[in-house]
């Protein structure tokens, strides 16, 4: 009697059809949320790093005008990054055709681009780096300090 | 309720399902955030937060060489290149006992004496006997045509000096700076009650005032700009004026106390044997054998800095 125009088929395409929504629904908004935090973290661990290597600049800047340019053999400072960033590699460079001198760091996936400001008395050489070991050095020949990849 | 499965007990396996892969996907956020924070405290631990080891370094060394040669020439003076040899001979020990004291912090330090720039010193250590000159006059040029002069310095005693009403341009003590393009740049010392007081002027009028306030005894040096110790801005050695340089004392009876100056002219050594007594005397004024200026090669290596720069050592230059 409570089974009249009833089909399992259709409480089945019903039910797997609810479920569906729910899923994907679910999983797109929790993919959202996951990719959004990541590129934050990114985002702020490329901060960082370009503190650190603008503070290097600035620490290599601070002994090359210690004394006269003219009186600098070598000066060069090695330090190391992270390799990559939550799992990508990324790109460090030091942008020197503007009015302020500035490094870009970017990642490829997902594409994050952040800009940290380089201060420095010397002039400075454009330049680029990948993540992990670089090196600081003034260059006499053209008189500015560059990185380099080591 | 709709039977969605065959048998009981078996519901809901596309709720588990989709459970497991969010979780999954969390997870695997948690991981890049441990990550984040794991760069961020590196960040705190790294050199870039403190290391400023080369220039530290370098101070230091400027500093060590430059009592040195002040010493060689305070001491070491009556023979021409003494003063040399013995900053010389410094800088080699100094490189020794140097690089065992950073050796035991794992860094290696090297100073090698490079080269060194002769030049004469002109020296007043007899308190008793006022600015004047071997022969007693008291307008007098104690350093002709030099290049340069570095830390001209006065102790003048406050009882010596004339009173404030007689300067700066009447009856009281001055040192001035000639150059050869005409300009003229001088300091008049005198007393204002307890006070001494150091008075800069060029060719048209005062520059600026500054006093050592209630002392017996005040430091005037004119290259580094300080009265009684105190930085005085408007004292700027020869401002205006470009060498060669002449250093004249007007009125030297109204001053006594000591002085002395360095220049880069080791020719006066043993000149002018009217105005100056020789190397060999004790009298004052006279002149000695001095170093000028001298160049040492510093390097400084640790793990991460290479350093090497060649250093100008020239106490009391005017910058």
């Amino acid at each position: 009697m409570n089974e009249r125009a009833l089909s399992t088929t259709v409480g089945y395409v019903i039910g797997l059809g609810i479920m569906m929504l729910l899923m994907t629904t679910l999983l797109i908004a929790g993919g959202n949320f996951v990719g959004d935090q990541r590129e934050q973290a990114i985002r702020s661990q490329l901060e960082v790093v370009g503190q650190q290597v603008s503070n290097d600049l600035s620490r290599a800047d601070r002994a090359v005008e210690a004394v006269d340019a003219s009186n600098v053999d070598e000066i060069s400072l090695r330090e190391r990054m992270p390799q990559r960033i939550a799992g990508n590699p990324y790109r460090v460079d030091l942008v020197t055709s503007t009015a302020n001198p500035h490094f870009i760091l970017t990642t490829d996936q997902p594409d994050v681009r952040v800009r940290v400001n380089a201060t420095a008395r010397s002039t400075l050489g454009e330049s680029t780096f990948d993540g992990g070991i670089y090196r600081i050095w003034y260059d006499t020949t053209a008189d500015e300090l560059v990185i380099e990849d080591v | 309720m709709a039977h969605l499965s065959r048998r009981e007990g078996e519901r809901g396996q596309l709720i588990l399902v989709t459970g497991f892969v969010l979780a999954l996907t969390f997870v695997s956020l948690a991981l890049i955030l441990n990550s984040a924070i794991f760069t961020e405290n590196l960040a705190t631990r790294s050199e870039s937060v403190g290391g400023n080891g080369p220039v530290e370094t370098s101070d230091i060394v400027v500093e060590g060489i430059g009592g040195v040669m002040g010493y060689a020439n305070a001491n070491n003076n009556t023979e021409d290149g003494d003063p040399t040899a013995n900053v010389s001979e410094a800088v080699a020990r100094m490189d020794n006992f140097t690089a065992q004291q950073y050796a035991t912090r794992g860094q290696v330090v090297s100073l090698t004496f490079q080269t060194a720039r002769d030049g004469s010193r002109i020296v007043h250590n007899n308190t008793s006997r006022a600015f004047i000159s071997d022969d007693e006059n008291e307008d007098w040029t104690p350093v002709a045509d030099v290049g340069m002069i570095r830390d001209v310095g006065f102790n003048v005693s406050r009882d010596s000096l004339a009173e404030e009403e007689d300067c700066p341009f009447e009856d009281c003590f001055r040192a001035n700076v000639t150059g050869d393009s005409g300009g003229v740049w001088g300091v008049a010392i005198y007393r204002d009650g307890d006070d001494i007081v150091a008075e800069s002027y060029d060719g048209s009028g005062v520059i600026g005032t500054c006093r050592a306030v209630d002392t017996e005894v005040a430091a005037v040096n004119l290259s580094t700009g300080r009265v009684g110790g105190e930085v005085c801005q408007t004292m700027r050695f020869g401002e205006g004026v470009s060498p060669n340089y002449d250093l004249s004392i007007d009125n030297g009876d109204e001053a006594m106390g000591t002085y002395s100056m360095i220049t880069t002219d080791p020719g006066l050594v043993g000149s002018f044997l009217s105005l100056l007594n020789g190397p060999d005397s004790d009298e004052s004024p006279r002149t000695t054998y001095a170093i000028y200026a001298a160049e040492v090669k510093l390097t400084y290596v640790t793990d991460g800095v290479e350093y090497t720069v060649n250093l100008r050592i020239a106490p009391g230059e005017p910058a």
